[in-house]
């Protein structure tokens, strides 16, 4: 009777461990290319992005379906999928990289820690190096990220018509909004 | 005389014309997507046997689904609702983890939050892809824009 009551002890201590990791599967992710001076906004939203996080290694990996972006005018979205980011041939985009500064983050304790994240993004078939700095926010056991950069079109081979550069920038300013539920064992 | 009325026509025509495509241009300017309550599905089948194909040939069935209208028949496994309210239905079975993850058109996602789990249903959507079992969770065939329809 004893030994299995310090067993129970043992193994609930164990699994209150940090080696945790978060996830959701409808993380929000906006991107804004409007040109300055541009007549009208071209932006777009994706509500089903798969965000995972490991908070014992800082491990952070984002996954987007490019067909999955919603935009107010039909016309905007098929000149995205169509020409731009070309999704019948590169539908994925996935982030792969870390929170170099994970262990000052902690994930238990509610708070908002400042987040510098460095890593891969592959996108319409090119890889490039990202930098960036955003937040953590943890509250009631979810993990929120919150982080924004730019991505240079050049970079991943996008072009953008001569006709429409007065409206559609040289790059897209990417908003990240995950909130993650713990992966449950 | 004549010459006058032949230039006078030309112009009535040019004047119509600009205006048709004036008008073509701003409807296809301002042209919202599709409301997917009418418009005909390009496909019409249970979740099961959507997971099925793509999880068999990832290849040919985003050649096959992408952006296509989708109709299918499953039971709700779950609703997951985001930060925002946004839901989304999951529909799929209790034998295996892999499911089709239908994100709810915002003209539908108040009804949507009556819907009852574990209970048959169709769904109109547009396929987005599919995302491989990563996670240990299962597989997803994701759509957007879903509303739920009586059958």
């Amino acid at each position: 009777m004893k030994i299995s009551i310090l067993l129970i002890a043992v193994l609930s201590i164990a699994s209150v461990s940090n080696a945790q990791k978060f996830f959701t599967k409808t993380g929000k992710i906006n991107f804004d290319a409007t040109a300055p001076k541009s007549p009208e906004n071209i932006d777009g939203v994706n509500k089903n992005s798969i965000c995972v996080i490991d908070s014992k290694t800082g491990e952070l990996q984002f996954s987007v379906l490019m067909k999955g972006f919603e935009f107010e005018r039909a016309l905007m979205m098929e000149h995205f999928n169509e020409n731009y980011v070309e999704s019948d041939k590169f539908n994925k985009t996935t982030f792969k990289g870390n929170i170099t500064n994970n262990e000052s983050i902690n994930y238990s304790k509610d708070g908002v820690y400042p987040a510098k994240v460095k890593g891969k993004l592959d996108m319409h078939g090119q890889t490039k190096d990202i930098e960036t700095e955003g937040k953590i926010i943890i509250k009631a056991g979810k993990v929120q990220v919150t982080a924004n950069f730019n991505a240079q079109f050049e970079d991943f081979k996008i072009t953008i018509p001569q006709l429409v550069a007065d409206k559609v920038a040289k790059f897209a300013k990417i908003t990240v909004d995950c909130t993650l539920d713990p992966l449950a064992k | 005389m004549k010459r006058k009325k032949i230039i006078y026509r030309i112009i009535f025509i040019a004047v119509l014309l600009t205006i048709g495509v004036g008008l073509y241009a701003y409807n296809e300017y301002n042209r919202k997507n599709v409301d997917l309550a009418d418009a005909k599905p390009a496909f019409v089948m249970s979740e099961t046997e959507l997971i099925k194909e793509f999880s068999q040939d990832q290849n040919a069935s985003n050649k096959k689904y992408l952006g296509k209208i989708m109709e299918l028949s499953g039971n709700i496994k779950k609703i997951d609702t985001d930060e925002n309210g946004f839901h989304t239905i999951i529909l799929g079975s209790s034998v295996n983890m892999n499911s089709v993850r239908c994100s709810i058109d915002s003209s539908f996602n108040k009804e949507a939050h009556d819907l009852v789990i574990g209970s048959s249903i169709t769904i109109k959507g547009i396929c987005t892809g599919f995302n491989a079992d990563d996670l240990g969770l299962g597989s997803d065939v994701i759509l957007n824009r879903s509303i739920a329809i009586k059958k």
